[in-house]
């Protein structure tokens, strides 16, 4: 009796289970060794003559005979990556520069933020973030986690733009369970022309019959504003609390052009509903809030995108009038995943691209500080057994790194702050995994230490500010570049404190 | 060194050329194995290199088992080889487990393989099935045989040895066979596997959350179906490589997902792995015949649940091995009851799918990071939400024509080993080469490590 045998009969083995001896044959091989011959003499032409890519790398050999002793890893992100503070200012990190103090308004804005918190009767308005960016932004893995700590901080003004269905299955904004049904859906990936758009560069089309849920998984939100192409023609829509009916609005008017309707939810509201009612009507977003101060961080990704998005195909003057309304405090420019596959596109035409993106933005949104973000390490498999750098990811950094110079953006170099060449390599091998198996998209763990990086290196650029302003630093606070200055007198720091508020108006 | 990257291949070349060139003599030819073994270790890691000193204990063994009469010396003998092997494999198991990780740059190569196939030479010795060889370089070119030491298949030392002590033996339909055995090992890690793990599988389990539940479910059946490609891939490749040499290596799957029930999966699945179990494992056990139920059902237990904590010490791997276990006791219990020796085919259709679900739910557990994982992927297969955006057409053509090669009949490789081995050099040559280049074109540049390379 034994594990496997019982009554019924196993299928037919191929390969007997005890070699017979084999009766010729003995002598040097030729055929196979000429087969071989042949093989190595086909990849080796096939590299020399026809594709230098592929075939036969000389490199191989080398590596083939090479023994080695084991080598410990390196560590998931390099200290040398998180711990260079600013030695003088201006420069905030090695990883983080705004050399033109562009983010000084929004820095000023979030200062005005934390002194009101929690102070009875003052308000410190909202802050609201637009972070434009490809996938990892499409599944609000980073910007969720930024969200998050940045509303724990500063307050939290509600869960922010949403788009009005799912155009992937990964697309999903934290505190939000979004379910749909029948919309017509349109991206502005992939294309090189203008095109109507919302906020978030989609829009979903629909009749009755299509339905968007949203349910409020977190914080209790007060009101939502649902986005919408306004047009001669237009139909109607209704948005629902829990399933009674709050508002009918009408999508028709006279031109072509983006609104909004302000809907007030009932206190506890759990899901709110969205559904066409008659004609066909184009919606955007829904943006949620709570009617209190504090950050608002809207994740504004999608699938597959590019800077192009920004530069050539958010119709302008849609898109300002979604900016205006939006109010940003600051806009993130995070894409460049999605180009490093195209290395040619990257040497001759990535930074004028990223260029006309950034004027594009400061036409549409006048005065409003850009940080640009450099994308996240991307890594490919080598033939010699290893995961590696892309190289145009260290290229396109560069690029970003030096326009955003140019045009007094601010720089996060993502790239850098989670240790540069090799980052997908040490992530993919660190248990818990950090990156997906594409070697592009980061797990939730590994979006959340990407999140922290950027954080600290904001608050780094937050407390230089503070600094430069003569506010003193919490003790407390770990991202502290430098020894914080506290000896300032109290009238002092009022003087300072009525500066940044003055300036946050201002601007 | 991976086994489906260019390395190897130079590496392979080079030692077949060497090998090929004394065929005349088995000493030198063996020398040359011997070297070949202890660089493919070294390659790993310098460290490896204190393996054939394992080794070694188990050669000596072997001639102590081989002379030694007194059943207590013979016991000494085998627990110091059990000790050796088993302490090994435990070790390697636990020093990163109890180190949370920190040595484990330490042990890139899993000594698994090697352990297992050790023990059944010092086993065997000890129960009287074979005489113990006399010759060091032989047993070091069996024991350490590189082909087979990532991760199998499992052959027994035995039979590596009764191999080596016949004259070389090497006809153009070995050849043949070789090229194509290596040829399609290729297409199926590179060219399935590794497309399904890094285009479907990897993303599903990695973060499930965003995935609906069709696509989490085609993510799960990816994953089996990634699984065995990548071990049967390895497989063809490692018996190709073996093959070179003149060695045949053991079969190591028969379309598993085609099985009627779980007995019959693992007749079809890592059969060297599975039939090492029964041998050293279950039958040992002991059993009482006036309780067949519960006894055998302990010892399903015990076998796959050992089995399971082989391929790593975690809650996964445990989650894995009981359930197996327990399906194993179910289908025997159902035999004794039912005693239908071949059920209607709608039975055996039925039994198909309802086993190839659970052997699919087990893979769960199985490839999971965490039992947190595993019941993240559950809990989104139970939430019924139905997008399929995610599914393009590119990765379901690609699971429909790894689920078709998978049912390929036994058959159609003969036929193609034959017709492979009849082609002239040229043709063969530019065949590979055309998978080469096929690959490289269609894959990218470079390979995955193998799934079982980690256990």
């Amino acid at each position: 009796m034994a594990i496997f045998d019982f009554s019924e009969h196993g299928p037919a083995t191929h390969g007997p289970d005890t070699p017979a001896p084999k009766p010729s044959g003995a002598g040097f091989p030729f055929k196979t060794a000429l087969a071989i011959v042949v093989l190595a003499a086909a990849l080796v032409g096939w590299r020399w003559k026809l594709d230098h890519g592929k075939g036969i790398d000389p490199n191989i050999f080398a590596e083939t005979f090479t023994l080695r002793w084991p080598q410990p890893p390196a560590p998931i992100v390099p200290k040398t990556a998180t711990t260079r503070k600013s030695e003088k200012l201006p420069q905030i990190s090695p990883v983080f520069t705004d050399d033109s103090n562009s983010l000084d308004p929004f820095f000023a804005a979030l200062w005005k933020l934390e002194q009101n918190r929690g102070q009875q009767g003052k308000e410190g308005g909202v802050v609201a973030i637009l972070h434009y960016g490809d996938s990892p932004t499409t599944a609000d893995l980073i910007t969720g986690d930024v969200r998050a700590q940045m509303q724990n901080r500063f307050g939290d003004a509600g869960r922010g733009y949403t788009l009005i269905a799912k155009p992937w299955a990964w697309y999903g904004h934290r505190g939000v369970e979004i379910s749909d049904h029948g919309w017509k859906m349109r991206t502005g990936v992939g294309l090189m022309r203008e095109g109507i758009y919302g906020l978030g560069g989609a829009a979903f089309e629909g009749q009755s019959g299509a339905w968007s849920k949203f349910k409020l998984t977190e914080s209790q939100q007060t009101a939502v504003e649902v986005e919408y192409l306004a047009k001669p023609g237009g139909g109607t829509f209704e948005v629902d609390a829990d399933d009674q009916r709050i508002v009918e609005q009408t999508t028709d008017a006279g031109i072509q052009t983006t609104a909004s309707v302000h809907v007030p939810l009932p206190a506890g509201t759990k899901v709110v509903g969205i559904r066409p009612t008659a004609g066909t009507v184009t919606l955007f977003g829904a943006d949620f809030r709570r009617g209190t101060s504090g950050t608002l961080y809207d994740s504004l990704g999608l699938n597959g995108a590019t800077t192009t998005v920004l530069a050539r195909v958010l119709q302008p003057v849609l898109w300002k009038q979604e900016l205006e309304r939006a109010a940003p405090a600051l806009i993130v420019v995070n894409y460049g995943s999605n180009e490093s596959s195209f290395g040619s596109f990257v040497h001759k035409q990535y930074a004028a691209e990223l260029r006309l993106a950034i004027q594009r933005l400061r036409q549409n949104a006048p005065g409003v500080p850009i940080l640009v973000m450099s994308p996240m390490d991307r890594g490919e498999r080598s033939g010699l057994d290893e995961i590696e750098t892309m190289s145009t990811i260290p290229e396109i950094v560069a690029i970003q790194r030096q326009v955003a110079a140019e045009t007094h953006c601010a720089f996060f170099d993502t790239y850098d702050a989670m240790g540069g060449d090799g980052t997908m390599a040490r992530w993919y091998g660190a248990s818990p995994r950090l990156v997906t198996a594409d070697l592009l998209h980061p797990t939730p763990q590994g979006a959340s230490i990407v999140a922290g990086l950027f954080l600290e290196q904001l608050g780094l650029g937050y407390n230089r500010w503070k600094m430069q302003h003569g506010i003193s630093l919490p003790a407390e606070n770990p991202a502290t570049p430098e020894k914080a200055d506290t000896s300032k007198a109290p009238s002092q720091q009022k003087n300072v404190k009525q500066h940044a508020q003055k300036k946050a108006r201002t601007e | 060194m991976l086994i489906s990257a260019a390395p190897f291949f130079v590496f392979l070349v080079a030692v077949c050329l060497l090998y090929w060139a004394g065929a005349g003599s088995r000493h030198f030819q063996l020398a040359v194995l011997v070297a070949a073994n202890l660089f493919f270790l070294a390659r790993f890691s310098l460290i490896y290199l204190a393996l054939p000193l394992f080794a070694t204990v188990d050669f000596l063994v072997g001639l102590g088992l081989g002379g030694a009469q007194r059943p207590a010396m013979r016991r000494l003998l085998l627990a110091i080889s059990l000790a050796i092997n088993l302490g090994l494999l435990a070790g390697l198991k636990l020093v990163p487990l109890l180190t949370a990780g920190r040595f484990a740059w330490l042990f890139t190569l899993s000594l698994s393989f090697y352990c297992f196939q050790s023990l059944t030479y010092t086993i065997d010795l000890y129960f009287g099935e074979m005489q113990p060889t006399r010759s060091y370089l032989t047993y070091l070119g069996a024991a350490l045989f590189f082909p087979s030491m990532t991760a199998g298949p499992i052959p027994r030392t035995r039979k590596l040895l009764e191999q080596f002590a016949r004259p070389f033996a090497f006809s153009a339909e070995d050849g043949g066979t070789a090229l194509l055995l290596i040829g399609i090992g290729l297409v199926k890690k590179l060219l399935i596997a590794d497309y399904l793990a890094n285009n479907l599988v990897g993303r599903v389990f990695d973060t499930p959350a965003l995935y609906s539940s069709v696509e989490i479910l085609v993510g799960v059946y990816g994953y089996a179906l990634q699984l065995f490609f990548d071990f049967s891939g390895y497989t063809d490749i490692a018996m190709g490589a073996a093959l070179l040499l003149g060695i045949q290596l053991p079969e190591n799957f028969r379309r598993p997902y085609l099985a009627v029930n779980v007995a019959e999966f693992w007749r079809r699945w890592h059969i060297t792995f599975s039939e090492w179990l029964r041998d050293y494992l279950f039958d040992v056990l002991p059993k009482r015949r006036k309780f067949p139920l519960l006894s055998y059902g302990y010892a399903f237990l015990i076998t796959f649940t050992l089995g399971g904590l082989w391929h790593g010490i975690s809650w996964t791997f445990l989650i894995w091995g009981v359930l197996h276990g327990l399906a194993l006791g179910v289908v025997f219990a159902w035999k004794r009851v039912r005693k239908i020796p071949s059920p209607e085919w709608w039975a055996r259709l039925l039994g198909g799918l309802i086993t190839f679900n659970f052997v699919c739910f087990t893979w769960v557990f199985f490839r999971a990071s965490s039992v947190e994982n595993a019941l993240s992927i559950l809990r989104g297969l139970g939430a019924l939400t139905w997008s399929a955006d995610n599914l393009t057409p590119v990765v379901l053509g690609v699971l429909v024509l790894a689920a078709v090669i998978h049912c390929f009949p036994p058959r159609w490789f003969e036929v193609s080993a034959g017709w492979a081995a009849r082609a002239p050099f040229w043709v063969q040559g530019l065949a590979m080469a055309a998978v080469v280049l096929l690959i490289q074109t269609l894959a990218g540049r470079g390979s995955a490590p193998f799934v079982y390379g980690n256990f």
